[in-house]
């Protein structure tokens, strides 16, 4: 008898796993490895590393067949490679799905809407304070071919107004696993030229429209 | 029938006149609370929001200013650093879509982060602040009460902020009483507001006397500050030398005048408008037709203006200095 308990309940546990809350995990990587902060990338002809990366995933959607199947109930997701928790999004119910759909940044309707907790909490550090907006996408590091004092590069991209707006959305046809390829930034952006970029304006849109290439789903 | 029960709860603390239009601020997402209206009240007083413990929000928005910084042309924060603006006075502030000078912040709530962080005024930054906050029982039992819980965070500090400020409506000045017929305006007063009709109310509109858009009222450019205003905001070319329309309420109150406080008097500033313009590209179009006034209708003028001065807004208590001791004895 015993032993039926105990194959049932193994059973009863399959099931929940199998049935599990969806889940999509964004990796942050360069090139092959995942990213690790503060360590030194020989990159083409440069030295880099990565002191800092933050960035906000938000409205994401699932779809199967094209069909939307799922909204996230989190407004804005923020990812922080100093956390790898935060690389991760719970569903809180399971759904099939092949492809999902997201802003990488915080939508307008939510930069003029006043205070937000958690992960839009300001004190993340993801909030202009001297003139109201998120920061979409943070990224510091040095860089040898960076002419900044320390070879210090700062590229804080947001805005969400036109013609600034830095908002960006992101298509992928995938199983759960992203992939975040930052090396693909230094082969797009010119560092010798955009090093430092804190606040809306042309330089950040630019930055902007290549994130869509950064963001691959891992096989 | 929810609404009109938080309506009606707000009243209590927020009534004005009907004449003044629906608020901009959703009053949904932050509905007022005595509780949280004195929390706001007594962190709005309180250094300890700046890096050094020296510098409040009252420091340059005192309440007998109607919150602005008397005789400071630029206001000043810690270490006696000097900012590069007119500190502008605060009222009626459910009513603005935008604020600052160049209109840097989009939503009252999002404010004291500007002054908090900068190193000009308080020099600190949230998370300080939330840290000093946390040590202080006094203060988590102010939170404990106003949010039922103790937990401090970004979130209800500038929420508790926002609520006093909320509660900053002048509405009550002789202008006010003459349009709810409690009074009547004085034959210089009529002549003085029927010249403000014609000559200032497209920007400086009522109910409140600011259409709160951005304008260039033809200033010529303090070489000194080269300030740009709203386009150091939007980098549009067409908002240069463009800052947002202050009030005239409560003149009397907020002197020195314009965004770098240039001119201490209304003489002054209404001279400027009569002889002193200068011409540039975004120049605002109430401005292709010069203003002319006698000496006698600028003394017209500004009788009425004064009548947009409200004592009762200015002397008002309960906007008061009121310290953390007084309200949360351990």
């Amino acid at each position: 008898m015993k032993q039926y308990v105990l194959f049932g309940m193994l059973f009863m546990t399959f099931q929940t796993h199998s049935q599990n809350a969806v889940k999509i995990t964004f990796l942050p990587k360069f090139e092959r490895e995942n990213l690790t902060l503060n360590k030194v990338y020989y990159f083409k002809n440069d030295t880099l590393n990565i002191s800092n990366f933050k960035c906000y995933i938000s409205n994401l959607t699932y779809y199967k067949n094209d069909s939307i199947v799922h909204s996230s109930i989190k407004k804005a997701h923020l990812i922080d490679a100093t956390d790898s928790r935060s690389f991760i999004i719970m569903e809180n119910e399971f759904f099939k799905f092949d492809k999902i759909r997201f802003n990488i940044g915080v939508d307008s309707l939510t930069n003029v809407s006043g205070i937000f907790e958690g992960d839009l909490d300001p004190a993340n550090g993801m909030y202009w304070t001297w003139q109201s907006g998120y920061i979409n996408f943070k990224l510091e590091g040095t860089s040898s071919l960076c002419p900044a004092r320390k070879n210090k590069f700062y590229w804080h991209i947001g805005g969400y107004s036109p013609p600034y707006n830095t908002l960006r959305q992101v298509s992928l046809k995938t199983n759960g696993k992203v992939s975040i390829q930052l090396d693909k930034l230094f082969e797009e952006i010119e560092i010798s030229e955009e090093y430092q970029i804190m606040s809306p304006n042309d330089n950040a849109v630019q930055i902007a429209d290549k994130f869509v290439f950064l963001f691959n789903t891992t096989r | 029938m929810i609404l009109s029960f938080v309506l009606k709860k707000d009243n209590l603390f927020f009534s004005p006149p009907d004449y003044f239009p629906k608020t901009v601020y959703n009053f949904e997402q932050n509905p007022l609370d005595s509780n949280k209206i004195e929390l706001g009240r007594i962190l709005f007083y309180d250094p300890i929001l700046s890096k050094d413990n020296t510098i409040s929000c009252a420091s340059c928005h005192s309440p007998f200013n109607a919150f602005a910084h008397t005789d400071h042309d630029l206001s000043h924060g810690i270490f006696d650093s000097i900012g590069n603006r007119n500190a502008p006075a605060l009222f009626n502030l459910a009513w603005q879509k935008t604020f600052m000078w160049d209109g840097a912040i989009n939503h009252l709530d999002m404010q004291a982060l500007a002054p908090i962080s900068h190193p000009s005024e308080m020099g600190s930054n949230i998370n300080e602040v939330i840290k000093k906050l946390n040590e202080s029982k006094a203060y988590k039992k102010l939170f404990l009460n106003a949010f039922q819980d103790s937990t401090i965070s970004t979130s209800k500090i500038l929420k508790a902020l926002s609520q006093f400020q909320l509660t900053l409506v002048s509405s009550n000045t002789k202008y006010d009483k003459v349009k709810m017929g409690k009074e009547t305006f004085t034959e210089q007063e009529k002549n003085g507001y029927q010249l403000y009709k014609n000559n200032c109310a497209s920007c400086h509109s009522e109910p409140f006397f600011s259409n709160y858009n951005f304008e260039n009222n033809g200033l010529p450019i303090d070489q000194t500050l080269n300030d740009m205003g709203r386009y150091v905001i939007t980098q549009n070319e067409n908002d240069k030398r463009k800052f947002k329309v202050p009030s005239l309420r409560n003149l009397s109150f907020t002197y020195p005048y314009m965004h770098d406080g240039r001119f201490m008097t209304l003489k002054e500033v209404i001279n400027h408008y009569t002889s002193g313009i200068e011409y540039s590209e975004t120049l605002s179009l109430q401005f292709n037709e010069s203003i002319e006034l006698s000496s006698n209708e600028k003394v017209d003028l500004i009788s009425f203006l004064l009548t947009l001065n409200d004592k009762d807004f200015v002397f008002n208590k309960k906007h008061q200095f009121k310290k953390i001791a007084d309200q949360a004895k351990e």
